[in-house]
């Protein structure tokens, strides 16, 4: 093939355009292209006097040679004259004026098509009528090239000029002329030839003579240097005159050696005859086709750990009977349905159908479809073993005994005592449990016999202020309820033929033993020496109330919410919330005199206060904590957080290591103060605020009570072993006074021995529950 | 009587029976029943001639392993599991029917307790003779009240008499309790820590009966407000309990009793305002044959049924009875119970020994106090009330009861009357306890129900309000004469009676 080629080149170089005809077979694209390429050349030579490859690869427009034409001329215009004037100004001075520059505002880029028409992609033929085929880039008309007339496209016809094709280019309207590349390109892709610019892949090995002979003629091809690895002429003489070797003659015992090597392999069998390719193949094919059983060997294995077991399917059922009973066909209703879902969402994937013989069963339509699912789980199905959760949600509940096993526990109302009008605000058991003392909101302090509920005295203590607490001092020796109306405490020993003389005289002497005190007190005075109020005065109520058995007053600066003795009934607090200052007093009954010991409370409004049962500690609850301090180095021994928004009362367990705490945002919170400043337990059980919570003084109980009317009784062990939590048990939910106002329950106390309580109502009554 | 032998189901029944009174001839023992015969079946055939032979039909009723027969025999066979063809051990009562609302007594304040004198009442039996009036109409009915009065009432409801006033001589604290100590005389004990003694004389010489009540001794001695009294007439004695744990014996003989201790007289104006009071009704003052504390708190007590030496004590706070010694004033044991004690009544007759204790865990506990020491002996609990049991009487003794019939009532010593706070008085029978009815674990012992219940007039038929509020009785008494009389929160003593 190379050679050929050669061959070729060497002929159409030489020779003729003609012989391209016969080789090509395209007379007048090869005509176009031999002279084309010929007429560009000798105009390429003319303009720059040397041959340039690079030259070729300009355009070879008519107008562009023009254009180019002139600018070169200005270009060398300009090398020799300045491009400015020199002129003298106004003032005399040497003055340059350059020249206006031109600006072209053509494109530099010699890529960039020049004259484009802008019309787009319509047909030409719409310009028909006008003398212009469109428009340029610039917006100015494109003449139509003048149409030849008969005559001149006879001439064109005859003549024809470089590169022409005989088309009309339809961008210019003009005769559409191929440029001598072009031409080459075409050649090169009917030659089927690489078309890379100026590389010639089959180079012409030639003697440099005749590479020097032709070079003028093939130089459109880019030769390439041949390496001549052999050589191509035969030599007619030998190089060396030498005779020949006498190893050519005789035979090579080295070839012996290997032949024989071969033969005895052959005889020792070592390497078979030859076989007939036919029988080869047959055999080969046979070998493929030769089956065997790849699981042959195996032996049986203990499956993965991870290995699941496909399900087995279920047993077929009734409905899967080719005669099933007729409350397993689907009704008429259900068949639609079952038609109408898809089939993912069907529930059974067949539809039970009634045959009356077995032989009218058809076939089942759906079998290979059936097994190949069911192949598919077997084979591809993940299965993950999942733990489920086997938890018998009992298990999670706390392990509580149960209520009953707790008795005794308050279950049921036994008795209602009416008599108060209004609100009854405070009750409380006298020491001994056989009286319940009630004060409420219309001024009155009343005494209920336990036994039968009858009112066995009463003191109208105010005409307009409420008794809002009653609590008796908690020795059996005495007699002595104190109640607080409005800003007073009044001290009662209620005048009653049960109480035995012993009782009262005891009772009266504890309340007046004071007044020698107080007399040999001395006044407090200011620093300017004026007297100042005491922060508690100490009176006679007046005879009225005194011969009803109310024997002390003790004024405040404010109103009292909260009272609770000392357990030696020697002292008791009060709590002003508004007091500010004097929010907190605590009053000694043996001399008469109040004192505010804690003076700067932080945390807001004092909202209940309590001594501890049997420490030297005394407990203020803010609005939010609880701080106890330490009353013999008078400092701030704890502070409890019980987390909840507004405490309105609190209580101390009688062991004095625990404390539950009431909140008006419902909770009741459970302290362990051995523990933590957080609370051990919070409890929700109402949906009204939490007015109050006792405890019992002896037996492991104690309730709340709550706006909403109920009070709940819980069970509370508490053991002295740090180790071992408080049980905390809610037994019962006593329902039973009406809420009135938004209010239910105002206050409760326990019998002093049995597990019987008694609940002040906002409906006028008391309870008593047991 | 036709034996039932051709019907189909018949059931092979056997009668016994403890009733002297109603004996059944030893071949008329064993018969055979249809077993669709109910307890008004049963009591014909047993009243029919071979049998009984009673004049007059006398209502029975059966027990069947203790539980009363109610509904066909063949549904008890079916419901206990038992088979038809055992031989069924039958025990026939008189049947306990229910007395009807007689009268009832208007009082201005609640009434806490009731007594009555009639020629069958203890009163009576004491003091044999001194009681005159043997006719209809003579019974005198004895209320106290928390007004601090007694009043004494004719069956017809007229108040005969009352005591003073409390500045007058009289209870200056509600009466807890009132007692018949003899025809002519009258104990009481009240809050105010005092027992009286009055004198009760009749005047019926203008053809209007008009009583009057005269306070003849004040025992003094109690530092708490009585809760109690039970007395024996006979031997002028009296046993007091009050809310401090005491018990106090007294003699009512002016003569024997000890002089009053010293009391610490109060400086207090209403000490002073009492002495006049005092000094104005020149009363004798007697102290207490003994007073010990036996109890911690609240206490109540009565007498043995039998044997005046012996008394029993209950206490609401401690949950004990005690077996008192009352010549030495001793505790000689003590059963603790598992609730507190509110009322105590020591059961004569057949149950004799035994020991009834109202709680306030709205239980009757019947307990032997023979076997003591710290074993518990429950015989029965009575469950049914749902508040406190305040009172306690016995079916009384009747005389009349040999003659078939007449008290009409059909109780006998095993027959229970319970009072309670709320407000309705029931009716045990006390050979009722069937192992089936076999009680929690509180409850030890056989558990019976209530027979019949009484309720207060004014609620009978009607749902009881809640905790007994204004209908809770106080008192009980249960008298041949008079039937069931009983006083409480609704300021009235009802009488409930049989026709005779």
């Amino acid at each position: 093939m190379p050679s050929y080629v050669v061959n070729k080149k060497r002929k159409a170089s030489e020779e003729d355009a003609v012989a391209f005809d016969d080789e090509f077979q395209n007379g007048a694209l090869e005509a176009v292209l031999s002279d084309g390429s010929d007429d560009e050349e000798d105009s390429d030579f003319e303009d720059f006097g040397s041959p340039s490859i690079s030259s070729l690869d300009e355009a070879p427009d008519k107008g562009n040679d023009e254009e180019e034409g002139k600018y070169l001329a200005a270009e060398t215009d300009d090398e020799d004259q300045p491009n400015f004037r020199v002129e003298t100004d106004a003032n005399g001075g040497v003055r340059y004026v350059y020249d206006e520059i031109d600006p072209v505002y053509d494109s530099d880029d010699p890529d960039a098509k020049e004259a484009t028409n802008t019309i787009g992609d319509i047909p030409l033929s719409f310009y028909d009528s006008y003398p212009h085929i469109g428009y340029d880039i610039n917006g100015k008309k494109i003449m139509r090239p003048a149409a030849g007339e008969a005559l001149d496209a006879l001439l064109d016809s005859i003549e024809v000029p470089k590169g022409w094709t005989g088309l009309t280019d339809p961008e210019t309207g003009k005769p559409l002329n191929l440029s001598q590349e072009e031409l080459q390109l075409l050649r090169k892709l009917q030659t089927n030839e690489f078309l890379g610019n100026g590389v010639d892949e089959y180079p012409v090995s030639l003697p440099a003579k005749s590479l020097v002979a032709t070079g003028a003629n093939t130089d459109i091809v880019i030769t390439q240097d041949t390496v001549e690895w052999f050589t191509s002429v035969e030599e007619k003489m030998p190089l060396s005159a030498a005779p020949e070797p006498k190893r050519r003659f005789i035979p090579s015992k080295h070839e012996q050696k290997r032949v024989m090597k071969l033969v005895k392999a052959i005889r020792e069998g070592r390497i078979l005859p030859y076989k007939p390719p036919q029988e080869k193949e047959k055999e080969e094919a046979e070998k493929e086709e030769k089956y065997f059983d790849i699981w042959a060997d195996e032996q049986p294995r203990d499956p993965h750990v991870m290995h699941i077991p496909a399900p087995k399917l279920p047993p077929p059922g009734y409905d899967q009977s080719y005669n099933p009973p007729p409350e397993y066909l689907p009704t008429k209703k259900e068949k639609e349905a079952w038609e109408k879902a898809e089939p993912e969402d069907r529930e059974k994937e067949y539809l039970p159908q009634t045959f009356n013989a077995l032989r009218k069963v058809p076939a089942y339509g759906t079998l290979v479809k059936e097994r190949f699912e069911r192949c598919l789980d077997l084979y591809l199905a993940p299965r993950i073993r999942r733990n489920r959760l086997n938890i018998d949600p009992e298990s999670l509940l706390p392990k509580l005994p149960k209520p009953e096993d707790l008795r005794p526990f308050p279950t049921l109302c036994q008795k209602i005592m009416r008599g108060h009008e209004g609100r009854v605000r405070s009750v409380a058991f006298d020491p001994t449990g056989n009286y319940i003392a009630s004060g409420g909101e219309d001024g009155t302090i009343r005494l209920w016999d336990k036994d039968s509920g009858h009112e066995l005295w009463r003191a109208k203590v105010s005409s307009e202020d409420r008794v809002q607490v009653v609590r008796w001092r908690p020795t059996a020796d005495t007699f002595i309820l104190a109640a607080v109306v409005g800003e007073d405490v009044v001290l009662a020993v209620p005048q009653i033929d049960s109480l035995s003389g012993e009782v009262e005289n005891t009772s009266r002497e504890v309340l007046d033993n004071g007044f020698g005190y107080a007399k040999n007190a001395t006044q407090l005075t200011t620093a300017s020496g004026a007297r100042k109020d005491p922060p508690g005065k100490w009176e006679r109520p007046g005879s009225k109330l005194e011969s009803q058995g109310v024997l002390l007053k003790v004024t405040v600066r404010s109103e009292i919410k909260v009272l609770n003795w000392h357990r030696r009934g020697d002292y008791f607090c009060t709590v002003s919330p508004a007091g500010q200052r004097s929010a907190i007093a605590i009053h000694n009954l043996s001399k008469h005199i109040t004192n505010n010991p804690i003076k700067k409370l932080r945390g807001g409004i004092p909202q209940h206060a309590s001594f501890h049962p049997t420490r030297p500690l005394f407990f203020i609850a803010m609005q939010r904590s609880i701080r106890s301090y330490d009353l013999s180095e008078l400092k701030l021994d704890k502070t409890l957080r019980p987390g909840t928004r507004w405490i309105s009362s609190f209580d101390l367990h009688p062991g004095g290591e625990n404390l539950a705490v009431a909140s008006h945002d419902r909770r009741l919170v459970w302290h362990d103060l051995e523990k933590s400043a957080d609370p051990y337990k919070t409890m929700r059980f109402h949906s009204q605020s939490v007015r109050t919570v006792k405890f019992h003084k002896s037996k492991p109980l104690f309730a709340d009570a709550s706006d909403d009317g109920t009070m709940v009784v819980f069970h509370a062990k508490v053991v002295s072993d740090l180790s071992e939590d408080a049980m905390i048990v809610p037994v019962k939910t006593l329902k039973g006074h009406q809420v009135i106002d938004r209010l239910g329950v105002l206050d409760i106390d326990w019998h002093p021995t049995e597990a019987h309580f008694i609940s002040a109502g906002a409906d006028g009554t008391i309870r008593y529950w047991g | 009587m036709a034996s039932t032998n051709s019907s189909e189901s018949s059931v092979r029944i056997f009668f016994s029976t403890n009733d002297p009174t109603l004996p059944l001839p030893a071949e008329c023992s064993q018969i055979n029943v249809p077993s669709d015969i109910g307890r008004y079946g049963l009591s014909r055939i047993l009243n029919s001639s071979p049998m009984l032979n009673t004049t007059s039909p006398v209502p029975l009723d059966f027990l069947i392993n203790g539980d009363f027969l109610r509904g066909s025999l063949s549904e008890y066979l079916s419901a206990n599991g038992l088979s038809p063809e055992t031989t069924v051990e039958v025990v026939y009562v008189r049947a306990l029917v229910p007395p009807k609302f007689d009268k009832s007594f208007e009082h201005p304040d609640w009434v806490s307790s009731v007594d009555v004198l009639s020629a069958t009442s203890p009163a009576a039996a004491w003091w044999p003779g001194k009681f005159s009036g043997g006719q209809e109409g003579d019974e005198r009915v004895l209320s106290s009240s928390f007004d601090s009065l007694l009043r004494i009432w004719t069956p017809q409801g007229e108040c005969i008499a009352a005591t003073p006033a409390p500045d007058e001589g009289g209870h200056r604290m509600p009466v807890k309790s009132a007692k018949f100590l003899s025809p002519s005389r009258i104990a009481s004990a009240g809050m105010d820590r005092t027992v009286r003694i009055w004198k009760y004389s009749e005047d019926n010489t203008s053809g209007i009966v008009a009583g009057s009540l005269k306070p003849a001794l004040v025992l003094k001695g109690h530092m708490h407000p009585l809760t109690t009294l039970d007395v024996r007439g006979n031997k002028s004695r009296l046993l007091t309990a009050d809310s401090g744990g005491s018990i106090g014996i007294w003699t009512s003989s002016k003569e024997s009793a000890p002089a009053a201790p010293e009391e610490v007289s109060s400086s207090s104006s209403i000490a002073k305002r009492r002495k006049i009071t005092t000094t104005a009704v020149n009363t004798a003052i007697r102290g207490p044959l003994s007073l010990n504390s036996h109890h911690s708190g609240s206490a109540v007590a009565c007498f043995d049924s039998s044997d005046a030496s012996v008394g029993y004590s209950g206490g609401f706070n401690d949950h004990l009875i005690r077996t008192l010694d009352l010549t030495t004033s001793t505790s000689v044991s003590s059963i603790p119970l598992t609730a507190p004690v509110t009322s105590l009544f020591s059961l004569s007759g057949s149950m004799a020994p035994v020991v009834a204790a109202g709680t306030a865990s709205r239980r009757v506990i019947l307990v032997d106090p023979r076997e003591g020491g710290s074993s518990r002996t429950s015989v029965l609990t009575l469950k049914g009330h749902s508040n406190w049991v305040s009172g306690l009487a016995q079916c009384p003794p009747s005389s009349s009861a040999s003659s078939e019939g007449s008290s009409g009532n059909g109780g006998s010593d095993y027959t229970l009357a319970s009072a309670s706070y709320d407000g309705s008085i029931m009716v045990w029978d006390l050979r009722a306890g069937g192992a089936q009815n076999a009680a929690s674990n509180e409850d030890a012992g056989p558990v019976a129900k209530p027979v019949y219940v009484i309720d207060r007039e004014a609620y009978r038929g009607k749902k009881r309000p809640l905790a007994g509020e204004g209908i809770k009785v106080f008192g009980l008494t249960w008298d041949e004469k008079c039937g069931i009389v009983s006083g409480g929160e609704d300021m009235k003593v009802q009488v409930d009676r049989w026709e005779v």
